[in-house]
This record gives C-alpha cells, structure tokens and sequence, in this order.
C-alpha cells in the first residue's frame, strides 16, 4: 500500500495509519495519552535542540532515516553534557511512499530511541504532492546533571583534541546508493552516548564536545577555533579514514575532511587527561577507531600539518568541487 | 635665424629610470658620448639619470640606441623619456654632480652572478683573492638577497657583519678602482669563508651523498646525476618523486657535451641572472638527465660555486626544503633540517646572512626568444615599464600557484620574486612579509589592492583584509593582459588564454578561452566546450579523469549541442577504446549523478586527458606532467602511433586557435592576438600557432619578461588596474 493524500486529511484514512503504523511502535504512557501536547516533568538545566532530516535514499546501508533522526538530535544534546530524555518527532510523507517503508523507518526510530533512552512523547504527520518522499523533523530535550560544562568557547591552549573514528563513512555510503554502486561502505550512522557515558563516568574533564556532521572535520574546527579563540592544528597522518572510504573519496575528488558523518564526533580534553579518554573512547562501539588528532594552541584559525611536513590553512566547506589549481 | 645647419640641431632631455645608479653608469655615458662626438651632460637626479645633449635628431638617435645595446652588464633600463629642451650648446661632455632631485622611482638592483674579471682573479694564483669564494666588484655579487634598505650602501646589506680591512678599503675608497664603492668587496682576510672546504664536500658528493650548500637565494641540497644512488636519495630528502631536477655545469663546454644549445641560448646561460634554461638534452648515461625531453641547465654564479664545480661537475642544485615549500635561508633552519634528515650528510654554509629568499629563476627559448618561466633571482625586484597617466601606486596580489605579486608606482610595475604555493602556511608568512618589505623598499603604499575572482585563492583573501578598495580580476583576462603589459599594447587583442584553472564570471571553471580584449576591459568571445568535470583540486592532478570526462561527454552529445568550440578527438578517442582506468566506472557514475562535479573548459584539463587517453601519461606526479610527456611524445611522432596522434592533436589545437581568430577578427576587426596562460609553455603548440597566425596576418604576441603561467598574473591585474584608473580619471 501506498501513501495517499487522504492518509493527510485528518479522517479515517489517517487515523489508520497513525494506529496502524506509529501507534503499534511508539507505545509510551505519554503518547498513549493523546493530548494536545505533552506535559513533562523536568528538573535542572535543559538542553534542547531540533534537526530536520531530508536524506536520500530513506534506507541505506547501515542505518536509515528513522535510526537517523533520532541519533541526529539525541548526538547533538550528548554534545553539550546532557542526557537526553524526550524527543518530538514531525513527518512530512510525500504521496506514493510505501507504507511498509514507514513501517520499517517508524521501527527503526523506536527501537534507536529505545536503546538511546529516549522517549518519543509528541508528533504529527503532514502529506503532500510529491514522489514517494519522507523527511521528519525531530526535536529533544535533556537534562545537564550538575557541575557539567560542556561549550564549544571551553578548550584552552594546551587542549588535546579526540576524534572518535574514521571520517566520511556516512557521505561515502550515500553517495554510492545514489549512484547506485556495489561496494561495502556502510554509514556511520549511531547514537555516541556510549562514547559521552564512558568519558564523563571516567571523569574526564571534558571541555568542547561537537558531533562531526554537514560540512564535516573541517567546518566544525573552525567553528570551534573561532568560538574559543584559539588556534587548532591538526595533524593530517593522524586523522583515521577507512581504505576504501579514502579510495572511493579520491576517485570523486572529495576530502574526508569536508565529508559529512552521522556517528563520529570530537572530544576537546585536557593534555594529561588525553590518553586516559582515547583509552575510554577506544573501549566502547562507536569510539573504537579514535584518534587523538590534534591540540588547541594559542592564536586563531585551523590548520593542518600534512604528510610532507608543510602546514596549510583548513577552511570551512565553501561549495562543492571548486579547483583552484591551475 | 641660424644656419641650416643650426635649424638640424636640437636640444634633448633623456631620463632613464631603471638600475643606474651604483652601476658606473655615468662614465660609461660619458665614454659613449666622447667616442661619438656628442656634446652635453650626464647626472643623477633621485632614482634616474638624466642626459641633456645638443645635436642632430638622427645622431641623438644613435646615441640612445648606443647607450641602451651597450650598457654596463648590472644596468637594466626600464624605461626613457625624451623631452625636447630650449636650444643650449654645449663644448663638451661632461659628468655633474649628483642632484637629490626627487626620488621619482627607486631601483634597487637584482642579484648578479660573478662577472669575468672577478672570476678569472679568483683563479689567478697571483691575486690576492685567489681562490676567494665571496669575490665581487661594481658589477657582480648579490644584491636584493642582501639589502635591508636603499640606498643601496654597504651598511644597508648584511655585508655589515663584516667590517672592511685595510687592503679592501684602499681598493673602495679608489674612484678608478673597479671596486670603487664596490659594496660587497671582501677578501680572505675580511670577507665571509665557507665553513666546509670545497675539497671536503666534492669528496663527500663523489662517494654518493647529499650535501647543503649555501648560494645566493638560499639553500641548495645538491648531489650527483650521474650517480643513481645519491639522486635516490636526493629524492627521497625532497619527497620528490618523479619532477626532474636542474643541473648545473662547470661551463658552457661541459653543457655542450649533455645538451643542444643554440647562441642564444649560450648568451642567455651566460647572462647575469643565470637562470636555468631548459635545453634539449643529447644522448647520455645519466637516467636524471633523460627524465623529459628538456633539462634544466645552467651555469655557476657566485665564486663558491665554481670552485666546487672546479672539483666535481655537473651537479644537481635544487632549492633545500620539501616540496612546494620556502627555499630554506637562515641558518638555523638548515641545521634544523639536518637533524631531522641525516640523509644530508654536510653543509657547506657561510655567515653571511641572507636578507631575502630567492629562488633560481627558469628561462627557456621559444620562437628564437627567450620566455620567462620562473622570474625570480636575477630578475627580481628589477620593474617592468607600463606606460600610463595614472600615478597612483597599486598591489597586485597575483595567483594562488607559482605566485609572485607586483607593487606599482606610477608606470613602474616592481614584479617580487617567486613564491610558490600558496596553501601552505609557511609561504603564505613570508608572502605576507615580503609584500611589506617590498612596499617599505621602493616607499609605495598602495591606495588599491587588485586580486583574483576566485573566491578560494588566498590572495584574495588576503587582498579582502587589507581593508584597501579592492578590484577583483578575472584570471584568463589577467594572462592576457600580462602580454598587453609587456608589449605595450593598445587598440583590440585577441587574448588566447589557455591554462589549467581559472574562475570564471559564470562561477564555472575556466582555462580555453578567447578573450577580446581592449584596456582594461574584455569580453569572452569564445572558449572551449563545457565538459563535465570531478571537482576538487586533487582531481585537477588525474589526467585519466579528464579523460574519463571527454569519454562520457563524447558519449553525451559533446558533439552536437552546447556553446562554445567543440574539439574533433575522434581519432583519439578510437585509439582509447581498449583503454580504461581502475576506479573509471565510480567516475562515470559521478559525472552523471552530477555529484562534486564542475564546468569546465579547461585547455590544461583536455591535455591532460588526451595524454591519458593516449596511454601517454594518466597522473600528473608532478604539475604539468602528463602535458609535458604529450609534448615530448608530439616531438617524435615516427615513434609510435600514439605520438603521431599527440603532435596530430597540437597540430589540431593551433588550427583551432587560428580558426577562432578569424572569426573574432570577421566580427571585431582584432589582429593583435595574445597567446598566454600555462599551456603556451608548450613549444610545439606555441610556435605552430605563431607559424599560422602570422601567415594569416595576424601580429602574435606572447610573454616574454614574466611567465605566461600564473606567475605573470600579477603584472596583468596591474596592468587592468591602470587602465581602468585611467578610464575613471577620464570620464
Ligand atoms: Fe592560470
Ligand atoms: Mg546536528
Ligand atoms: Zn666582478
Ligand atoms: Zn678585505
């Protein structure tokens, strides 16, 4: 069966599908209320934070876009310290979806915010004209336990910066489904709070935390160098890319750098304290292939020391593609 | 009322700006004048000297024309003005005092290699600098490399670190000493000594190894060619893999012996600068040598030099530090350099500190002509003439390759010395630190900054921080005018404008284009076809995806629809159809997905793939290769069908450029045509397209005094920066 306007009318159509479909995977005491909105007891400081996710294809190798957005948002509450507890979630279906790839894609979110400890406690669905297309905007909150200091203006000269695994997984692997090429690149696609519980449980004296998405490595160190007012460098032979990820990235002409990941993040610590996180990180799932990559200095911008010994400016992602060779 | 032969005469001022101070150019008017007859008198005034003379228009003439063929070697004669004067006759010719004048233009000379006299003292066993490595007069020895300030004055170079003895004081204070002011002059007992024996390191490059040696610019690591092993290493020192490197010979005889040399090319190896020239190689053992179909040849120019080279030759020289990094200068770095690579097993070093490093510039003959390919020690910072009205001084902040940038004041355009690449930070400091210098040098401050479109490049950026009005220059329109500058063009040019990358106004990836092209405007009249490309700036270096791209674009409809000039590669193609790449399918599958792909009509890119497409070369390992070994393939088309495909397809190319220039000349009436951007650094293309233009009426112009590749930008955004100054002031 597949997606039609009347699934979008607010009739019966709808109401069958929400029954048959989100009913049957996001059973909570909260939802099951049915309210207009969800009442939530909260106490301490709150992070908060919304994402909207568009990727193509909805299902791909490793993950899909339900797992998707419900780790996008649940990462980028970790990323402050918090612990994530409630998420909202909205779906703009396009006529001709099939439902049966809903009904994967709405499993998928249950069973990804289930293992992130989340609670699915709003939505809506919307139809429209279109081929076949999803999207779903998701929205979190968590609590910051006390005496927890996580910013992107928090590192420090001196400062050791992690990164958690291999860079361009996720673009990598959604490029080739849409060219549709046969190769074992799966998405990186996952939920890091493996990766903030070991760190914080360990007492690590963490100071930035930034999940490394759109416009990948490269743009979010210069968010942070710029936030901080530090200096950053990098050293390139450090930064971990999977061989065939590297290959398939020099084929088209693409930096890892600069390519966008769903699971991987940076974590900013104390120089004396940065072997001790690179042990913890390395220890759970998603960490296992971190690297420390680089430190904070004193001064601006980002920087890149690379094979041959030079060093050069890292910008942030200006477009796609554009030479400057001549 | 005079007679008639009063009515004849007339009386001239002649200003000649350019190096001509320091350079004893004052006697040496003086003794054309006297040789000649004339009667008049010769100063200095600021920066220039000045020439009154009274006599017949064609006699002044000659005199002009004398003093320009037969200047001292160190004098560069940038420009001369004429200007008629109130009759005044003169009964002799003599030499006045200098004038403080106004500083109109200040020159500071390039460095200059050991001139014959100095060298055959050093080899005299009876002179007191016998044997002197740092030996030098008037008209030799480093200058800009040295210099803190003008003047140009012993305590304004870094020879102040070594106080004159007695012996060389006589000889500087002496007004008819060839030493006389002299302000290099040293010898055994006061000048700079080399801290390792020329006998000690021709023993240490003999059994194989690497060894640093301190020249003029910087650092060198050299070793020998012949010998395999030592080049591995060499290699390996440089993480420099497959770009051949330049040799120097003890003299011309020993350059006959390895390569062609035609007498210009003898006088260009010989000039002052002592450039390398790229030079057709002969038959021989040495696999270095025979890399490409050219080597980079040339001669020693400072006595240190040629004292090793005394011992052992030829030898490799090639700049110490890594790849597309700064040539290393002080000597803290070099040591620091030794301790990380205990691969370079010596130093041969002195303590003359050096001001300013400068690379050895690259030369090479094209339609009988020299062409500038790297304008850099020797040259630098001598200026180029640009005549305009503006009077206003401009920066120039050039390309994001091969840079160099250019200060104007007024009609002089002081080019700086080469660069290199800009992404690396290390360059982009001392880029940053020698447009300062240069500015406090020649006393210019710039009022307008002029810089690339590429929004990318960091010239431009830095341009944008100057916080300076800033004038954005389209890249191929700057190459073009680079030629217009140096010919001092006027009235339409076509400008053929052929390289690798360039930004265009339409936010694709130029690199073929015909540019007509009149001040400080153009217009794109033509460019070649669109091909979708794989973006980024690694794959600028894959020949076989440009390859790959024609190939799926051929397949596309290349042929039959899109603006702008299809090249015929059909043959070629079916040459290819056997041929494929590792990774071709994932390229294909990108190129139709449209995935980091860009337009372009990129000439540099066609060559590249036409060289994979050929079998020829499909990687550029170093930049240009791949079209470098098409054009040596093109060299000797009986060799195999491949190569007579790669000179059909140059052949191609030059009809196409002429074709194109008919049709813009129909439409706009042009015949000036300028052939410029890196790919005319390409022989057989160049002197096949100048055989056709010119048959056709066409009056072909190319670089000659700065690169037609990147490094020639910068003299172009100057050159649009005026007329357009010149344009505003008008209306
Ligand atoms: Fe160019
Ligand atoms: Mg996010
Ligand atoms: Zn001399
Ligand atoms: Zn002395």
């Amino acid at each position: 069966m597949k997606i039609t306007m009347a699934h979008g009318s607010g009739g019966k159509t709808s109401a069958e599908l929400m029954e048959s479909v989100f009913g049957k995977h996001f059973k909570n005491s909260v939802l099951d209320k049915m309210e207009d909105a969800a009442v939530l007891d909260i106490n301490g400081k709150v992070a908060y934070s919304t994402d909207s996710f568009v990727v193509t294809p909805v299902i791909f190798k490793g993950g899909d876009i339900g797992k998707l957005c419900v780790c996008g948002t649940v990462n980028d509450l970790l990323m402050m310290g918090a612990e994530p507890k409630y998420l909202t979630c909205g779906f703009i279906l396009e006529e001709g979806l099939e439902v049966d790839t809903l009904d994967q894609i709405v499993a998928s979110m249950a069973a990804q915010a289930k293992a992130a400890g989340v609670t699915i406690v709003a939505g809506d669905t919307k139809v429209v004209e279109g081929s076949g297309g999803l999207y779903i905007n998701t929205s979190g909150i968590g609590i910051i336990p006390e005496g927890r200091d996580v910013s992107a203006g928090g590192c420090k000269p001196g400062d050791k910066i992690l990164l958690s695994g291999n860079l361009g997984d996720h673009h990598a692997c959604i490029l080739s489904a849409r060219m549709e090429i046969e190769n074992d690149i799966k998405s990186d696609c996952g939920c890091l709070k493996d990766i903030t519980d070991a760190l914080f449980d360990g007492n690590i004296d963490v100071k930035t935390m930034r999940d490394v998405t759109r416009g990948g490595l490269g743009t979010i160190l210069n968010e942070i160098a710029d936030t901080s007012g530090c200096r950053i460098e990098l050293e390139e032979e450090a930064i971990p890319v999977d061989e065939e990820v590297r290959g398939f990235a020099d084929i088209l002409g693409l930096d890892p750098l600069y390519m966008g990941n769903e699971g991987k993040m940076i974590a900013i610590v104390p120089s004396d304290q940065a072997e001790e996180a690179l042990r913890l990180m390395r220890d759970t799932e998603h960490g296992k292939d971190a690297a420390v990559i680089g430190q904070v200095k004193e001064g601006n911008g980002t920087f890149i020391t690379t094979r041959l010994g030079g060093s050069r400016v890292l910008d942030v992602l200006y477009g796609e593609g554009l030479p400057r060779i001549c | 009322t005079g007679t008639p032969m009063n009515t004849n005469r007339l009386t001239e001022r002649i200003k000649l700006w350019g190096i001509v101070q320091g350079v004893g150019f004052r006697p040496f008017v003086a003794k054309v004048a006297h040789r000649m007859g004339m009667k008049g008198e010769v100063l200095n005034i600021g920066g220039l000297v000045e020439i009154e003379v009274t006599d017949t228009r064609e006699r002044i003439d000659a005199f002009v024309k004398a003093i320009e063929r037969d200047k001292p070697v160190p004098a560069e004669i940038v420009h001369i003005k004429r200007t008629p004067e109130p009759f005044r006759e003169f009964d002799r010719f003599t030499i006045l005092d200098s004038d403080s004048g106004d500083d109109e233009a200040a020159m500071i000379p390039a460095d200059l290699s050991i001139c014959p006299h100095c060298l055959s003292e050093m080899r005299d066993p009876d002179n007191p600098r016998y044997r002197h490595p740092f030996i030098s007069c008037m008209v030799c020895g480093p200058r800009y490399t040295i210099i803190d300030r003008i003047p140009y004055d012993r305590d304004n170079t870094t020879m102040i670190d070594f106080p004159m003895c007695d012996f060389c004081e006589e000889e500087y204070t002496d007004l008819h000493d060839r030493r006389y002011h002299a302000q290099t002059i040293s010898c055994h007992s006061c000048g700079p000594v080399l801290s390792m024996s020329v006998e000690e390191g021709a023993q240490l490059l003999a059994a194989g190894e690497v060894i640093a040696f301190k020249s003029m610019g910087g650092y060198n690591l050299i070793c020998d060619p012949l010998n395999d092993q030592a080049v591995r290493k060499l290699r390996e020192i440089k993480k420099r893999e497959q770009k051949p490197f330049a040799v120097m010979f003890r003299d011309m005889e020993q350059i006959r012996e390895f390569c062609y040399v035609s007498p210009m090319e003898e006088k260009l190896l010989a000039s002052s600068a002592k450039p390398i020239l790229l030079l057709e190689h002969k038959p021989s053992d040495s696999k270095e040598i025979q890399r490409s179909r050219f080597i980079g040849s040339f001669l020693p120019s400072m006595g240190a030099q040629h004292l090793l080279l005394d011992e052992i030759s030829p030898l490799i020289v090639t700049s110490a530090n890594l790849s597309e990094m700064p040539i290393i200068k002080d000597d803290e770095e070099m040591r620091a350099m030794m301790e990380r690579e205990p691969l370079i097993k010596g130093v041969i070093s002195n303590k003359r500190r050096i001001q300013v490093r400068v690379d050895d510039s690259v030369v090479r003959a094209i339609d009988g002509q020299p062409q500038m390919i790297r304008r850099s020690k020797g040259y630098a910072p001598v200026p180029l003439y640009v005549k305009t009205e503006y009077g206003g001084q401009i920066l120039a902040t050039g390309g994001q390759l091969k840079n160099s940038f250019a200060l104007s004041k007024g009609p002089f355009v002081y080019m700086s010395q080469y660069f290199g690449d800009m992404d690396s930070v290390e360059n982009q400091k001392i880029y940053e630190e020698n447009v300062e210098r240069m500015a406090d040098l020649f006393r210019i401050k710039p009022e307008l900054v002029v810089c690339d479109l590429h929004p990318l490049y960091y010239t431009s950026a830095y341009a944008q921080k100057l916080g300076l009005p800033v004038l954005q220059v389209q890249h191929h329109h700057a190459h073009v005018a680079s030629v217009m500058a140096e010919h001092d063009l006027a009235g339409k040019v076509i400008g053929v404008s052929f390289d690798g990358t360039g930004y265009g106004t339409d936010g694709a990836i130029w690199g073929g284009e015909f540019l007509l092209c009149e001040g400080g405007e153009f217009r794109r009249a033509d460019h070649l076809r669109y091909v979708k490309m794989l973006g980024g700036d690694s794959s600028m270096k894959e020949g076989w995806k440009s390859a790959v791209s024609y190939l799926y674009a051929w397949e596309n409809g290349y042929r039959e629809q899109g603006e702008g000039i299809a090249i015929d590669l059909s043959d070629i193609i079916e040459f290819a159809k056997e041929r494929s790449w590792p990774g071709e399918e994932l390229a294909r599958k990108a190129i139709a997905a449209g995935i980091n792909t860009i337009e372009s009509s990129s000439m540099g890119r066609l060559f590249d793939g036409v060289s994979a497409l050929l079998g020829i070369k499909d990687r550029n390992d170093y930049e240009g290769q791949c079209a470098i070994l098409l054009e040596d393939a093109a060299a000797n088309p009986e060799a195999s069908a491949a190569n007579a495909l790669a000179l059909e397809f140059h052949k191609r190319i030059a009809r196409v450029i002429l074709d194109t220039c008919i049709r813009i000349r129909e439409e706009s009436g042009a015949r000036q045509v300028a052939l410029t951007g890196g790919v005319f650094q390409n022989k057989i293309l160049m002197e096949e397209s100048l055989a056709l233009l010119r048959r056709n009426d066409f009056i072909p112009y190319y670089n000659v005094s700065v690169s037609p590749n990147d490094g020639g930008i910068a003299l172009g955004q100057a050159y649009i920066a005026l007329r357009k100054k010149e344009a505003d002031h008008g209306n």
